[in-house]
């Protein structure tokens, strides 16, 4: 008779197990709605927003925006909104902890999630209905911060702004407010010394809102500027 | 719908049934030697093989979303009566899935089904049979493959009923080929939202194909069991 070791069969068991965990197993004879509307700050319709609605096999609850590249997530249901704005995407379901639906536009708007855990959860109608949603114009915020003086200066400084991208997680239909994060804070600091005297970087902000740059150079006055982002390509230069 | 076909078939059966039952007392009577013709001996079973291709009709989503491919059925036929038979089949055919945002994020689905037939056969010339048959009773999964993975899948369900004829030509006394065109709807256990609901309950079929019988045996099963 053919033996297999205690040990041999528990690391197999657990192998199995894994195995099983890696893949979603999504629910058969089944289909959802996913459904609302996609407008931009001045409540435009936004035509051509991609829809996806992913599950992922990840046991991390703290996944923002998640994409189709992401190995553990896997797409599911996939469309755009009209030239209205609306859409109604039909996707199949799977009972997951990370339910995902995400809404992003070609290039120049801010994206949204929408995070749910479907393990107890699945609602009566087959509806998840997003009702409208506001997708924010977008900035590139060109930085460059040079030292010019001859001195060995320092200068200590920081960027805040706010993300305009817009995370929301419901637990059975219901927004918890406290795990969402919608146009969140951003501080954004760096020191620059003799051993990196200038930093040159990008960073995506709101259109038409505001940067606050502060600075202290030597360890001196704290100043600070507002910087008004007003074109979608903004070059902010500094030199100290 | 559904209830009226089996109706109509059934008493269309029963009439070729008759008919032929009585053209054949006819047939007894005179020369043994018209048996001799291929296409009106008797056989016990047949094996049967056909490549089809389905055209799904616009009703469903899927019909709408997909682009179908050639499928292929394997069967055994046996004859009860005469040319009464009763058969099972299994086969599989494939859509390809141009419009996921209709049924859902796939890239293929590989249609499996099996079904049971019941049918006639009536000789017509020296070489033809012309068949008809109905398969009340029947299932099918559908397995549609997610984008973008070989693994990941989601099967739907569903009941199948055909009715369908087909044309065959004896090349040999054991040996035909035919033509077969058949109507199928898939009556899916797929559970959905309510406006949807009509785009997903039925998914109907026109089938066109191409086959080949291999005929053994000389008796029908009852012939079998009354001489035996």
């Amino acid at each position: 008779m053919f033996y297999i070791n205690r040990n041999v069969r528990i690391v197999g068991v657990v192998l199995f197990s894994l195995f099983l965990q890696c893949e979603p197993r999504l629910e058969n004879n089944l289909r959802i709605i996913v459904s609302g509307s996609v407008k931009d700050a001045n409540a435009n319709a936004l035509e051509g927003v991609s829809v996806n609605i992913f599950t992922s096999v990840s046991s991390s609850s703290s996944l923002f925006f998640p994409s189709v590249s992401g190995t553990d997530n896997y797409s599911i249901g996939s469309g755009f909104t009209d030239a209205d704005g609306n859409f109604s995407v039909i996707s199949a379901f799977d009972r997951t902890s990370n339910f995902f639906i995400t809404l992003e536009a070609q290039e120049g708007f801010s994206k949204y999630t929408y995070a749910t855990s479907t393990l107890d959860y699945r609602p009566d109608d087959l509806l998840f209905d997003l009702q409208e949603i506001v997708l924010r114009p977008l900035a590139k915020f060109n930085f460059s911060i040079n030292r010019t003086s001859t001195n060995s200066d320092i200068i200590q400084f920081s960027f805040e702004y706010n993300n305009p991208d817009c995370f929301q997680r419901f637990e059975e239909g219901v927004l918890v407010p406290e795990e969402s994060l919608c146009n969140f804070p951003i501080f954004f600091n760096r020191l620059l010394n003799n051993s990196m005297p200038d930093i040159n970087g990008s960073l995506d902000v709101e259109l038409g809102t505001e940067v606050i740059f502060t600075y202290a150079v030597n360890g001196g006055i704290e100043v600070t500027e507002n910087v008004i982002i007003d074109s979608a390509d903004f070059n902010f230069n500094f030199s100290y | 719908m559904g209830k009226h076909i089996y109706l109509v078939l059934t008493i269309f059966l029963t009439v070729v049934s008759l008919v032929s039952a009585q053209k054949d007392a006819r047939e007894d009577t005179t020369s043994i030697k018209k048996l001799s013709t291929y296409n009106k001996q008797q056989r016990f079973f047949n094996l049967d093989f056909n490549i089809n291709r389905n055209f799904i009709t616009n009703n469903s989503a899927l019909g709408r979303a997909g682009n179908e491919k050639i499928g292929f059925n394997l069967g055994l036929q046996v004859y009860l009566y005469k040319n009464f038979f009763v058969g099972g089949f299994t086969g599989t055919s494939y859509v390809d899935i141009e419009q996921p945002e209709l049924v859902g994020n796939f890239s293929r689905s590989r249609i499996t089904h099996s079904y049971i037939q019941f049918g006639y056969e009536q000789p017509i010339g020296n070489h033809l049979r012309l068949g008809v048959n109905i398969s009340p009773f029947g299932q099918s999964h559908y397995k549609n493959r997610v984008i973008g993975s070989s693994e990941v899948s989601q099967t739907d369900r569903a009941d199948v009923f055909i009715i369908g004829a087909r044309l065959s030509y004896f090349v040999d006394k054991s040996i035909s080929t035919y033509i077969v065109y058949s109507y199928r709807q898939d009556n899916t256990k797929i559970v959905v939202p309510e406006a949807i609901q009509d785009q997903f309950n039925k998914i109907q079929y026109h089938n066109i194909g191409i086959g080949v019988c291999i005929y053994v045996g000389s008796q029908s099963l009852f012939t079998h069991l009354i001489t035996n």
